[in-house]
């Protein structure tokens, strides 16, 4: 692997050189003091080459930036979910920002940025981690961290190399691993799928790559903290995850974003690609800043996340819990192609205060004897508005296909919403669907049941809640299971009494 | 757009003005299609291209029913505010006829509104409006039925009920129209306190059919009861879209589809159920049922659920299935052939809708139709 200082371009443009003083003057108004790269605001073909020059990228890459950039001039926001959306001025977000001490290019984790070590021991990362990122390996979780836009530490790296894995930052694979990348990069998610994924592939900044490798069985979970601490700068995360023939990866993103008055958007986007008898499965626990209780701030999350099951027997399963975010819109999906192909997608969504969330799957039945599992669980309570919508599509090819969903909500507070839209398209006779519904408040009894045993209204909504999630919460990593058991608790503050 | 000259119906200024209006507002929009989230599964848009000619007012069914008593059709000529969708547009702006009664007190003979088309390549347009008062009860059967042969004809109806305290209806929409019809119905009702509506529908035909309901349950203890069946072949396309309002408190609608698609044949339903804020005590449920028997037909359905009220019972289920092939097997080793014992479970798959039927004939007559979906696709 090349040291970070030898994988600049070359020459540095003299607009990049524009741009660096104009970041100076930028970094002001800094909440952390770490002095960032950071783009003035704006969105043109111009940032657009800025930014891939700074990446130091191949031509084609641009070339497909660009591409995407035309294609979402022409593309229009999405305006079908159960979403109440304030206009986003694309035009004051900055496109890029890179943590500064990355320009020294951190040769190993001792030389990571304290201040950086410090906010993660701040948003709470397990300390197991903190072990590991000060380079302590006793523990099975490699990390890649991105802080920003710009992963600056890797671990496990040797380890997994040694396996034939390779995981590391999007843009060193860009770098280090091209034909992979072209390859599979925008294969499945294309860069006119939609606005705010035509919109990422135009200016995404980094993300994580996976490359499993025919055969191989990754020896660890992979995991990958995003974290937004910069006003006024989009996250455009991209990542892309590929498993050969007979190869399995479990993939951990959890995300936590420091408090912030204004609003942030976050459109990144996630591409799975299973070849033959492949296994991916992914975990999210998105807590992202979710604004106050007047719906003041926080984040804006609009992802694209698709996985395509191209080979037969293959398998993907997307598990989420989402507590936070001002405005969720994500509907992880799976394209079972491959005869046999497997499709799971296990979701707990919650919103309290002002939140929203417009969220759930799709699940395209492409290949034979395809089967999918659908278990979404919504919670609103306060002002929040839950909605669930799902596709499931079955096309004449797809004889044998078989799909399960259940969706059920539960109401907390007489201000709340819950919605669920699912969509069912079938054109095969042989296909089976069971689609299943239920919304309803806390039962009053059961309360009564744990009041009465001497527990405290608040902690027997919070039990009450985790029963209700606990068919999603078994799919977790054990890791997760207890953090999102804690993150409904904490979310939950206040919305009962 | 020569057919789209409302001055052909020779009506008082004030009025030609409004239907003028109504007129430009659909030729604004056009036919719907998929851009329309509630279309999403209906293009209409290439309609714009052909031509209809107003077919003569006042034309008669070409058959006489004995066991119903006739609503004639009279004129009308008060037309609401322009309505917000497209379709309703375009009727209001030519409907020149329809039914308008109240009913009272408890009728023993169910009512019929007959609805035809039998000129080649025409279009007619007709505007209910039914009342009931307090305490009433009363059984109506609206029929779509054919006429025009093989011909394209185009038929929008509206139907608006208004249903009085205590009042209860019970209402059959047959749509058995000719196989190249085009149909648009929508039916809006309101319901006060106490009161009950159930609404059977069948559908048999129609090259292109769209129905909307709007059910505002508005008033404490109304109920709305539906049971539908769409049993489709050859081309046909139906699309449903219901949006029962739950705006009172102590509400309760039962929703059940059944949804049968033979030959190249598309079935869409759109179920929602809305609970409005203080809509407690709701109880609502909602199912469908798909039932697919060929290779190159379609059914998408979509129930949905928007609550804003949280002390409500919600519930709704939507499945897709096949025939059960060891029930087959079953009949078969009783003796019954195999197109028989497929036809007895397509109807038993039916069943819970035409056991809803009041009238004997009508419900004999609909087993007939649903046997005959499997005669044009042996096993």
């Amino acid at each position: 692997m090349s040291a970070a200082a030898e994988l600049k371009p070359k020459a540095i443009q003299a607009d990049v050189a524009e741009a660096i003083a104009a970041r100076r003057e930028y970094s002001a108004g800094f909440v952390t003091d770490i002095a960032s790269d950071t783009v003035a605001p704006g969105l043109s073909e111009d940032v657009i080459r800025l930014i891939s020059a700074r990446k130091g990228e191949p031509e084609w890459l641009l070339a497909w930036r660009l591409k995407a950039y035309q294609n979402w001039l022409k593309l229009t926001p999405p305006d079908w979910a159960q979403l109440k959306v304030p206009p986003i001025d694309l035009q004051a977000i900055s496109y890029y920002s890179q943590p500064k001490s990355h320009k020294d290019g951190p040769k190993s984790l001792d030389e990571v940025d304290p201040k950086l070590l410090e906010t993660y021991k701040k948003l709470g990362i397990p300390l197991q981690e903190q072990a590991m990122l000060a380079g302590v390996q006793s523990s099975n979780i490699a990390m890649d961290v991105v802080f920003d836009s710009v992963s600056v530490a890797t671990t496990f790296k040797a380890k997994l190399k040694e396996a034939g894995v390779i995981f590391c930052p999007i843009s060193e694979a860009v770098r280090e691993y091209p034909e992979l990348v072209q390859q599979y990069l925008g294969t499945v998610v294309g860069i006119n799928d939609n606005y705010y994924a035509a919109l990422n592939s135009a200016v995404f900044t980094d993300g994580s790559f996976v490359f499993v490798p025919k055969g191989v069985r990754c020896p660890m979970e992979l995991s990958t903290y995003f974290r937004i601490n910069e006003k006024n700068t989009g996250q455009f995360e991209r990542t892309l995850i590929i498993c050969e023939d007979d190869a399995q990866v479990s993939y951990l993103e959890g995300c936590t974003a420091p408090q912030r008055d204004e609003n942030q958007l976050h459109a990144a986007v996630v591409e799975l690609v299973a070849l033959e008898r492949a296994e991916i499965k992914y975990s999210t626990v998105q807590n992202w800043y979710p604004g106050d209780e007047n719906g003041v701030g926080g984040i804006y999350n609009f992802v694209t996340k698709r996985g395509e099951c191209r080979g037969a027997n293959s398998k993907i399963s997307w598990t989420q819990v989402e507590t936070g975010s001002a405005i969720t819109w994500k509907y992880p999906s799976c394209v079972l192609r491959g005869d046999n192909s497997i499709g799971e997608f296990y979701s707990v969504a919650l919103t309290h205060h002002r939140q929203q969330a417009d969220t759930g799957t799709k699940m395209i039945h492409i290949g034979k004897n395809t089967r999918s599992t659908i278990v979404s669980k919504g919670i609103a309570a306060g002002h929040g508005q839950q909605s669930y919508r799902g596709l499931v599509r079955v096309l004449p090819g797809a004889s044998g296909a078989r799909n399960h969903t259940q969706c059920d909500s539960l109401l907390i507070g007489s201000h709340c919403g819950a919605h669920t839209f699912p969509y069912t398209e079938v054109r095969n006779p042989s296909a089976k669907l069971e689609h299943e519904a239920t919304t309803s408040k806390i039962g009053e009894d059961q309360l009564f049941y744990l009041r009465s045993r001497g527990i405290g209204e608040e902690d027997a909504v919070s039990m009450i809640v985790n029963g209700f999630c606990k068919d999603v919460f078994r799919e977790l990593p054990m890791e997760f299971a207890v953090e999102a058991g804690k993150l409904l608790a904490v979310s939950l503050e206040g919305a009962v009494g | 757009m020569s057919f789209f000259d409302t001055s052909r119906l020779a009506l008082p200024a004030d009025e030609q003005e409004r239907r003028q209006a109504a007129l430009e507002r659909f030729a604004a929009e056009g036919f719907p299609g998929p851009r329309l989230e509630s279309w999403h599964y209906s293009d209409w848009s290439a309609l714009a291209e052909r031509e209809f000619p107003l077919a003569s007012a006042g034309a008669e069914p070409s058959f006489t029913l004995d066991t119903v008593q006739p609503l004639p059709l009279r004129p009308v000529h008060t037309p609401t505010p322009c309505p917000a969708f497209a379709l309703d547009a375009l009727n209001l702006a030519f409907a020149t006829e329809g039914v308008e009664k109240t009913l009272q007190g408890q009728a023993q003979r169910p009512f019929a509104i007959v609805q035809q088309v039998t000129g080649a390549q025409t279009m007619r347009h007709l505007r209910h409006r039914l009342a009931l008062d307090v305490g009433a009860s009363a059984t109506v059967l609206l029929w779509d039925a054919p006429g025009a042969g093989e011909s394209e004809t185009l038929l929008t109806a509206v139907l608006q009920l208004e249903l009085a305290a205590g009042s209860q209806l019970r209402l059959i929409c047959l749509q058995d129209a000719d196989a190249a019809a085009i149909r648009a119905l929508h039916l809006s009702a309101r319901l006060a306190t106490d009161a009950q509506l159930e609404l059977i529908q069948l559908d048999f035909g129609g090259r292109r059919v769209r129905q909307e309901l709007d059910i505002h349950l508005d008033a404490p203890g109304a109920v709305f009861r539906q049971a539908g069946l769409t049993a489709l072949a050859g081309r046909s396309q139906v699309d449903q879209r219901s949006h029962v309002w739950h705006n009172a408190a102590g509400c309760e609608s039962r929703s059940d589809g059944r949804l049968i698609a033979a030959g190249r044949a598309k079935a869409v339903l759109n179920a929602k159920v809305q609970v409005q804020p203080g809509a407690a005590k709701t109880d609502s449920e909602t199912r469908i049922a798909s039932l697919l028997l060929s290779a190159g037909a379609e059914i998408d359905a979509k129930p949905e659920l928007e609550i804003y009220a949280d002390d409500v019972k919600c519930a709704h289920g939507a499945s897709f299935g096949q025939l059960d092939e060891a029930a087959a097997f079953y009949l078969r080793s009783r003796g019954l052939g195999a197109d028989e014992a497929r036809q007895l479970l397509t109807l038993a798959f039916a069943q819970s809708v035409l056991d809803q039927l009041p009238l004997d004939g009508l419900r004999a007559w609909s087993e007939q139709k649903v046997r005959a979906l499997l005669a044009e696709q042996p096993a």
